[in-house]
């Protein structure tokens, strides 16, 4: 035991003293230290054009925060690394920017990305909140408490759609689909499907007949006789979920054959503005999923906001949806930080779940149980124009995704 | 059902001319310079960016004749960039182990992509077919989009001239015999760097019209420079690497194969092509038909 003596306290209260002197800085500079975030996406290889818009709407939220004074009194650093499109490269770039001490990692556009990365999350002890991959998967059957997805899923996005074809077009009971054949197309065919099923008898009440998907090669160079195998399938009402390089050489394949005055309407579950903006003119009329539309919530600031500067920044007239999903993906963990400081798993992981934040297309709540947002599903329909893009948005819908989301079941597939 | 299956042919057809074009200089620099250029994709890319630049400034309807001319200028364009190449790269290939050839060429096509993205940007482009081809003709219940039937034409145009030019023309015999031998064809006084050069030159040339003939037929994106180089690989190899009638020949089957195994198994799209391959390189690794034709 210490005895109390003057010798002993002038010691003790130099050895305070100069620990005060050496950690109170520490404790002050991590108390002031930037929120860490990094962003893994798509700004090389195939997936670029898709990347690099939600790279700037990520960009817009943390200066827009920094600009306030930042969260707590600490501002935001994001730190990106090129995920390629590829897992393996998403992974090692995820890896690094956790080694710099990013525990919220945002972004990633390829599902096959975002499954890579969640299958580190827990090792590593950090959070992905991804603001483009669809992956029914990843809050279903993969589901770790450290994954988060900021938009919607082909669940709620497909069904959306058939639910507006039911009010649109209750007359077009027969359906058909060109899906490439993977995960990602055979999950939005089943959810439109299942959409078109659960809302022909409900809304139109007529029964559906629905021809099995013609599933399509990914990546490939010719779709003629896929495209010949559509035009004898006796729907009429067609889905599409071929992306991308791959939806725009299919769509010129099929104009000679008539494709698109034999078979209407069209819905495309996610080209946004990509196949029209390449199309122009030339783009066929069809009804298109979308994270964001911004002629869909002006008057909303965070819209106006983010799109004034992209046009600014850009000179792009209809981003793509991708955009306003870096943004959100931002918010969200802004939203967290504010309810609980720490920055640590830990503490975020109950902070996000249930959590209620602004973006660009109204609030978002993170679903508690499964990590999945409930947001707006947005459709518009896109055909050509004689203008200076070569096409037009003629209508739009917003709807709301709750009445449109699967039950939470983590851990188990979806139940259809 | 006969018009289904006749649909189904053509629509093989089309598949099997669009990859000969590109095939076909691969095969020849192949045969020549025994050189795989992997780059070779790149520049079919840059022939179709090329013809999409082309057909912007054309303001207007372009019509076939203006078409073939913009495809007939990508090619000569791409044929001066192949001269360089052979300069840069090519030249310091020979002798040289296969894998530097291998990684050169990969450069190359790297480089390539680079190019495109930097000029055109990483959006993805369509070009749309000249008038006169945009439509479709009937018979009978048949039905054929006007541009597909082109591109078999064109296939067809150029394997003929190819077909002629080596085996009708003395500098096409020349060239096959200086892929032989080309230490003999140097001591009987042949210009064999010329003749290289030539065959480099000749399969850029290719390539480019290959891009330019080919810019209607799919999107265009800095990556297309792989969306046909798997298959055209697949041809060469089946069709017996350097043979020009061997990939034509190659070409077509494994476009009929692949059409109607995706049209009657449609379980397993796009499978049927590398089972095709497998299968015949199992029984024939030399391919259907091998050395210099």
């Amino acid at each position: 035991m210490v005895q109390t003596n003057r010798r002993n306290v002038m010691k003790m209260l130099g050895a305070s003293v100069a620990a005060g002197a050496l950690g109170l800085p520490m404790y002050a500079r991590a108390q002031s230290a930037p929120y860490k975030m990094g962003m893994v996406t798509a700004l090389s290889g195939p997936s670029e054009m898709l990347g690099r818009p939600m790279l700037a709407g990520a960009e817009y939220a943390v200066a827009e925060i920094n600009a306030a004074g930042g969260i707590n009194g600490r501002q935001i650093e994001l730190l990106v690394r090129d995920s390629k499109g590829r897992p393996d490269a998403g992974t090692v770039a995820a890896r690094e920017l956790i080694g710099e001490g990013c525990v919220m990692l945002l972004g990633t556009v390829s599902s096959a990305v975002a499954l890579a990365i969640s299958g580190i999350l827990q090792q590593e002890n950090a959070l992905l909140m991804t603001a483009a991959a669809h992956s029914l998967r990843l809050t279903h059957e993969d589901f770790n408490r450290h994954y988060f997805r900021v938009t919607d899923n082909p669940y709620m996005r497909q069904r959306a759609q058939a639910k507006l074809m039911a009010e649109l077009n209750g007359d077009v009971t027969a359906w058909g689909g060109l899906v490439p054949d993977h995960e990602y197309g055979r999950s939005t065919w089943d959810s439109f499907k299942h959409g078109l099923e659960t809302y022909y008898p409900e809304i139109a009440g007529k029964t559906p007949s629905i021809s099995d998907p013609i599933l399509c090669q990914y990546g490939g160079s010719d779709y003629r006789n896929y495209i010949a195998s559509a035009m004898r399938d006796p729907g009429v009402g067609f889905f599409n979920s071929l992306y991308g390089g791959d939806a725009i050489t299919m769509f010129q394949q099929a104009k000679p054959y008539g494709f698109f005055q034999r078979k209407a309407p069209i819905v495309d579950s996610a080209n946004e503005f990509i196949a029209a903006r390449a199309m122009k003119a030339e783009m066929p009329d069809m009804w298109i999923g979308s994270h964001w539309y911004h002629g869909a919530f002006k008057g909303n600031e965070i819209n106006d906001r983010i799109y004034a500067k992209y046009l600014e920044q850009t000179g792009i007239r209809f981003p793509d949806g991708f955009l306003s999903e870096g943004h959100a993906a931002v918010m969200a963990y802004a939203g967290a930080l504010a309810k609980d400081g720490a920055g640590t798993a830990e503490a975020l992981i109950p902070a996000l779940e249930g959590l209620s934040f602004e973006t660009a297309t109204g609030t978002r709540t993170i679903r508690a149980e499964d990590h999945q947002a409930i947001k707006p599903v947005i459709n518009y329909r896109v055909r050509s124009a004689q203008n200076e893009d070569g096409f037009e948005v003629v209508d739009f819908r917003v709807i709301d995704g709750a009445e449109t989301i699967e039950p939470a079941s983590p851990g188990a597939p979806v139940a259809w | 059902m006969l018009a289904d299956f006749l649909l189904i042919a053509i629509n093989g057809l089309v598949w099997a001319m669009a990859v000969f074009l590109v095939a076909s200089g691969l095969t020849l620099i192949f045969g020549i310079l025994h050189i795989l250029n992997f780059s070779h994709g790149g520049f079919v890319m840059i022939g179709a960016y090329l013809a999409f630049t082309a057909m912007q400034l054309l303001t207007g309807s372009v019509g076939i004749a203006a078409f073939l001319g913009i495809a007939a200028l990508c090619a000569v364009a791409v044929a001066g960039m192949g001269f360089v190449i052979d300069r840069v790269v090519f030249k310091r290939l020979k002798g040289v182990d296969d894998s530097y050839s291998l990684i050169a060429t990969y450069a190359v096509l790297l480089l390539s992509e680079g190019a495109v993205k930097s000029v055109w940007g990483p959006n993805f482009e369509s070009v749309y077919p000249p008038e006169g081809l945009g439509g479709a003709l009937f018979l009978g219940d048949l039905f054929l989009p006007s541009y597909a039937l082109f591109v078999i034409g064109a296939g067809l145009a150029v394997f003929l001239v190819l077909d002629w030019w080596l085996h009708r023309t003395a500098s096409g015999k020349i060239m096959k015999s200086v892929a032989l031998d080309p230490w003999m064809a140097s001591i009987l006084g042949i210009n064999v760097n010329a003749i290289f050069t030539t065959a480099v030159v000749a399969g850029f040339a290719l390539a480019g019209l290959a891009g330019g003939l080919l810019a209607p037929n799919q999107s265009l994106s800095p990556m297309m420079g792989g969306s046909y180089i798997i298959q055209a690989f697949g041809v060469i190899i089946v069709g017996g690497i350097g043979n020009v009638r061997g990939a034509f020949l190659a070409a077509i089957l494994l476009g009929l194969i692949d059409a109607f195994g995706t049209v009657f198994v449609p379980q397993f799209p796009g499978i049927f092509f590398f089972i095709a391959v497998a299968v015949i390189i199992l029984f024939r690794p030399q391919g259907l038909l091998s050395g210099i034709r």
